[in-house]
């Protein structure tokens, strides 16, 4: 649903009228910091499972005696139970994306739509220099989208190693039934392997995720960063009105929708660089 | 006429003897490995300080021979001089094996060509032990005890169920031994049995197991040393170490030796059958620093050739070469060639016969087995090559040991080349190596008393430290050669 | 007319053991320790003596194919029951090629009076994996195929025991390199009452466990997924190493023979593969309980588990090197070389989208200082509303 909001003060550099817009609704946000958090612990545990300190000669740490006698124990604890936080989260979000607003659902993360297979090229010629602005969002960028369907196939690779791990502790069972044919085909070492690799993965893409919404967020002005925090974005009403008439057009019946659609030449010149963002 | 022996049993691997026999006399043989698995293959590509693992499980019988010669040959290739506690533990192993080793190749392999074990059935339980004793003075040898032993083969026997012994050639003239001979030799059967499992307990204190012993280290030994833990090699695993080895050397003075001489005493006449090749041949091993070097190896590198024993000539490796033009390959440069292991390949290419078969196309190609030669020729290996080449290297402990195995059988050198020879040569080196052993623990305990602990050198561990290509080769003189 | 084979039927093992010169004493301290290596609690003891007072002697028949008779060699190190009463007393053990007194066709004929007579009712042990590629040229016995062998005499036994990894997985005639196509009985003869003792070899222990296991209960022992017995291969070794609480606390070997090597801590980081194998190797030990190869020092490299000769290998390493790349690199590199690489371009992305904006404010800076006239927009006081979907 959707709303609005407040007035946007104006700056020296942004001399535009914007228009507040909520857009990632509260489990949108929780499951979104959930995972970051997850993912920090879990990766900084499992650095450390995978390549553990060695406290030479002492069970001390931090000059506390005894401190370190189950330090891997208790690095490992917290590793599983973050895992399962992890994985509801994921779960979670995965559910979201089917009864969510507008802006969580799956098909703003599959390029199922034309405009947005259009968008995506735009998206990619942006991000390659080719092109100056970034076509205007209100949710993800269908780029983005398709980076998060890759990212939670990194999730679920890592989920699903992670278990098949975790499977090894018990003899019978849900874990061995679910997940020992895991280990026993490519060897536990080998899973081992990829639920470590698939960690840089992960950090590869948070590099690239933060960066990429600090650039969108200098370009386009619409708090993209603080949104994940509020909730709401700001955007120019011509943006809003471009992407309201794109959604329209894709709401119609196909028939409707072919007859308005502009010769694709022409939408793809259009699309480009003639779009005023800053009012000039 | 041609006859098949296949399986050829009490031996490890798959072997298959084809004989051809003209008016009951063996006129042409052909012998045949008929199991491939192709190791070298498996074994390319490898991290080289996993190489021993796997060169291990080419035998288990004489297991750990092979991770020790590969374990050398990483080590040859990239210059490592192992530590001195590791150069013992690796003695301690490999002795207690050759002990070991010759005790069940005598007993559980060797002896039921000698031994009829139904005319055990037959013999006075009082006369054994007169003969018992009168050869040794093992405390296990009362008529109660040798009473005991007939009357659990006599029940045995009554079950109809003979197990691993149904059909065999019990009866076979060929048997000549006298009941009491034979039903001490299955009471000494019996107790191999128990000894063979408790001697190669050496193997899992230094070993962590047998058979695959699992503590080489590509730089030395995993064996991990302190008389001041609970988990490491200390001074009640010393001591249990001590106490096998006093174990096997009893077993060995009291049990084994007596009864090679006392068997041997009743099968003379193979001491003119079975002379082989005439070519012996040894590495030779044991040397008593880490540098590994000829010279100063217990057992003696050398050839021997044609039966000769006034002259040696010394061995290098660089002389070995594998041929297959009897064998299931192809080499790139034709099948006649002869390649130093080196310059080896491994391309299995079969040409028998579809199986089933009844026999083996023994004009061509015929064996799984490649066949090794020196400098062109066929050599014998093993125990008794070994003991040759000590004798007329000079060794005088060899010496004194053969010399008081041929008089007391009452024979003269020329029995050492044959069967006979063979099993003298294997008793007479488990007594040598029943020795050593002691010897070895000594030296690895002051070392220890010293404060040296030190078992692996570790600056060529880390594959980085590694320069290029590098080729080595490692060597073990295995219990049975 | 009761056959001889009856009459033994009838007799039970501790009549047997008895003849041996085996007390009424030695035989209960003997099931109370088989109660103690099948982990099962100490009333047991009693079901397993009346169970052998009454069990018949069952033939057994051992087949050797693409093998290195280790797990042979491992039987023969049993101590409770030994191979000695498994041989003479507890079982009829009529074909092992490495042990057995008859050769060639007298052996053959001890295996196929085994099988003819026998028919379903002896135990089939099988040693070594069974290569199946250019028509089982790789390994025959008699002339025959090991599969067409395996086929008559797993086919027709009650059940079949294969021992070490070879035979219950492949083995290393089944690792990465090998052309042999060799396969595990299991794969080789579909369908069998099968029960699997991996391990390379077997521990000798756990075979003479089967046998009384079989022998006390009528059955075999319950197992796993892989159909590994559960007394054997049902925890991990990790979970009862005795160095496990070096692991828990961070006290790790880094070096052979350093500080932590000599204090008996943890191998992990030496490339020891216990968390990933299930087997009683810490509970059992080896040879009559001496020793185990983490108890020595060194590494467990994962025997037990199937394919362990690709699966855990390197063995020195904790993880196994990621395809396509050196031998060199591990799976850390690789991933903190993509971080990196990412990182790198990330910042590239940022210098050259800078450098553009500098210049296009300039421009636009140009443009209007150009223009004299400051085109200022003028902020709105509207608010609005728009219509978002849900």
């Amino acid at each position: 649903m959707a709303t609005v909001v407040q007035e946007e003060p104006a700056t020296a550099a942004q001399t535009q009228r914007r228009i507040n817009l909520f857009v990632w609704e509260l489990p949108v946000r929780v499951t979104h910091w959930v995972n970051v958090t997850s993912i920090l612990i879990l990766s900084i545990t499992g650095y450390f499972i995978a390549s553990p300190p060695v406290f030479a000669t002492t069970t001390t740490f931090l000059g506390i005696p005894g401190t370190a006698t189950f330090m891997l124990g208790t690095i490992r604890f917290t590793h599983f139970v973050t895992a399962f936080v992890f994985t509801i989260s994921v779960l979670y979000r995965l559910a979201w994306a089917f009864v969510g607003n507008q802006y969580a659902r799956w098909d703003q993360f599959l390029p199922v739509r034309r405009y947005r297979r259009q968008d995506m090229r735009r998206m990619l010629r942006y991000y390659t220099f080719f092109r100056r602005e970034a076509p205007p969002q209100i949710g993800h960028n269908p780029l983005a989208g398709m980076a998060y369907v890759a990212l939670y196939v990194l999730f679920a690779v890592q989920i699903f190693t992670g278990f098949a791990l975790y499977a090894l502790a018990f003899r019978t069972g849900f874990w061995p039934f679910a997940f020992g044919w895991v280990t026993h085909l490519f060897g536990a070492p080998g899973v081992r392997m990829v639920h470590d690799l698939v960690m840089y993965l992960i950090i590869a893409f948070t590099i690239h995720h933060v960066y990429s919404a600090i650039l969108i967020d200098m370009e386009e002005r619409s708090g993209l960063v603080s949104s994940i925090v509020t909730g709401t974005k700001a955007l120019t009403p011509e943006s809003v009105a471009q992407i309201t008439s794109q959604e329209a057009l894709a709401r119609q019946p196909r028939a409707r929708r072919k007859a308005a659609r502009l010769p694709r030449g022409k939408a793809e010149a259009d699309a480009g660089e003639v779009r005023p963002v800053d009012g000039q | 006429m041609k006859i098949a022996i296949d399986p050829v049993t009490r031996i490890e691997g798959h072997l298959r003897i084809e004989v051809e026999v003209q008016d009951g006399i063996v006129s042409n043989a052909w012998s045949s490995g008929t199991m491939f698995r192709g190791i070298e293959m498996i074994l390319r590509d490898r991290d080289p300080r996993d190489a021993w693992v796997f060169a291990q499980r080419i035998c288990g019988v004489c297991t750990t021979v092979h991770a020790l010669a590969s374990v050398r040959a990483v080590e040859n290739a990239l210059g490592i001089v192992i530590p001195d506690n590791a150069r013992l533990i690796r003695n301690l192993i490999a002795g207690a094996l050759n002990v070991q080793d010759h005790i069940v190749h005598f007993y559980h392999l060797h002896a039921l060509d000698w031994v009829d074990i139904t005319l055990a059935l037959k013999a006075d339980p009082v006369a054994t032990s007169t003969l018992a004793q009168s050869i040794s003075n093992y405390p296990k040898s009362s008529a109660t005890y040798f009473k005991g032993v007939q009357d659990k083969l006599t029940a045995f026997v009554n079950t109809g169920q003979l197990g691993i012994f149904a059909n065999g050639y019990w009866g076979h003239p060929a048997y000549v031994l006298p009941p009491e001979a034979n039903l001490m030799a299955v009471a000494h059967y019996l107790e191999a049995l128990d000894f063979q499992r408790d001697f190669i307990r050496i193997h899992a204190i230094l070993g962590g197991k047998n058979p695959h012993p699992q503590s080489y280290l590509v730089g030395g030994m995993a064996t991990a040393i302190n008389p001041n833990d609970m988990s490491t090699l200390n001074a009640d695993r010393l001591s249990l170490i001590a106490q096998l080895i006093q174990r096997g050397q009893d077993f060995v003075d009291q049990v084994y030796l007596p009864d090679v001489l006392a068997i041997a005493s009743f099968y003379k006449d193979w001491g003119a059958i079975g002379q082989g090749l005439g070519n012996y041949m040894a590495y030779g091993d044991y040397g008593t620093d880490t540098q590994e070097l000829a010279d100063t190896y217990y057992l003696p590198n050398g050839l021997l050739t044609n039966r000769d024993l006034t002259s040696v000539a010394d061995v290098s490796q660089d002389q070995v070469a594998e041929f297959i033009a009897h064998s299931w390959y192809t080499y790139q440069e034709g099948d006649n060639a002869g390649l130093h292991p080196y310059k080896g390949e491994t391309n299995p290419k079969y040409t028998g016969p579809t199986p089933p078969f009844d026999f083996l196309n023994t004009d061509s190609k015929y064996s799984w087995l490649k066949s090794p030669r020196y400098n062109g020729q066929a050599v014998e290996v093993g125990p008794l090559a070994r003991m040759l080449i000590a004798y007329v290297r000079g060794k005088d402990y060899v010496k004194t040991e053969v010399d008081g195995v041929l008089k007391a059988l009452n024979v003269g050198p020329a029995a050492l080349f044959s069967t006979l020879g063979r099993v003298a040569a294997r008793a007479i080196e488990a007594k040598l190596m029943s020795r050593k052993l002691s010897e070895w623990l000594t030296a690895l305990e002051s070392n220890m008393a010293r404060g040296d602990y030190v078992i692996h050198d570790n600056t060529l561990w880390d594959p980085s430290t590694w320069k290029g290509e590098a080729q080595g080769w490692g060597h073990h003189e295995a219990p049975r050669g | 007319m009761a056959s001889p084979r009856e009459d033994q039927l009838a007799q039970g093992v501790w009549p047997a053991l008895r003849r041996r010169g085996v007390s009424r004493r030695e035989f209960l301290k003997f099931c109370s320790v088989m109660a103690g290596a099948l982990a099962l609690p100490h009333t047991y003891a009693d079901r397993i003596v009346q169970a052998l007072e009454a069990a018949t002697r069952p033939a057994v028949v051992w087949l050797e194919f693409q093998d290195c008779a280790g797990n042979t060699e491992s039987a023969l190190r049993a101590s409770h029951p030994s191979i000695t009463d498994m041989i003479l007393d507890l079982l009829s053990w009529n074909y092992h090629e490495t042990i057995m007194a008859p050769a060639g066709t007298a052996a053959e004929k001890s295996l196929q009076d085994t099988i003819a007579q026998q028919k379903g009712q002896y135990l089939a042990i099988v040693e070594g994996s069974i290569p199946l590629a250019d028509g089982g040229v790789y390994c025959t016995i008699g002339g025959r195929t090991a599969i067409d062998i395996a086929q008559e005499t797993c086919g027709n036994a009650l059940a079949t025991i294969a021992v070490g990894t070879c035979a219950a997985f492949g083995g290393i005639p089944a690792a990465a390199g090998g052309i042999t196509g060799a396969v595990s009985i299991g794969q080789a003869v579909p369908g069998l009452k099968l029960i699997n003792l991996s391990a390379c070899p077997m521990n000798g222990a756990n075979l003479a466990a089967t046998i009384v296991h079989y022998l006390t209960f009528k059955e075999l022992p319950a197992t796993d997924n892989l159909g590994r017995p559960l007394f054997a291969h049902g925890d991990r070794i990790h979970d009862n190493c005795p160095r496990r609480a070096h692991y828990d606390a961070g006290q790790f070997v880094q070096e052979w023979g350093d500080q932590g090597h000599q204090l008996g801590w943890c191998l992990y980081k030496m490339g020891c593969k216990g968390p990933a194998t299930n087997y009683n190797c810490p509970r059992v030990q080896w040879n009559d309980g001496t020793n185990w190869p983490i108890g020595v020092g060194h590494g467990c490299v994962g025997c037990a588990q199937p394919q362990f000769w690709d699966a855990m290998t390197p063995f020195y390493r904790q993880l196994p090197t990621v395809p396509g790349f050196g031998v060199e690199v591990t799976a850390q590199d690789v991933g903190i070389g993509v971080a990196a690489a990412v990182g790198a371009l990330t910042v590239g992305h940022a210098v050259v989208a800078g450098v553009r904006n500098a210049r296009t404010a300039r421009a636009t800076n140009q443009a209007t200082a150009a223009s004299g006239n400051a085109t200022i927009a003028v902020p709105t006081n509207e608010t609005q509303t728009t219509e978002g979907q849900s």
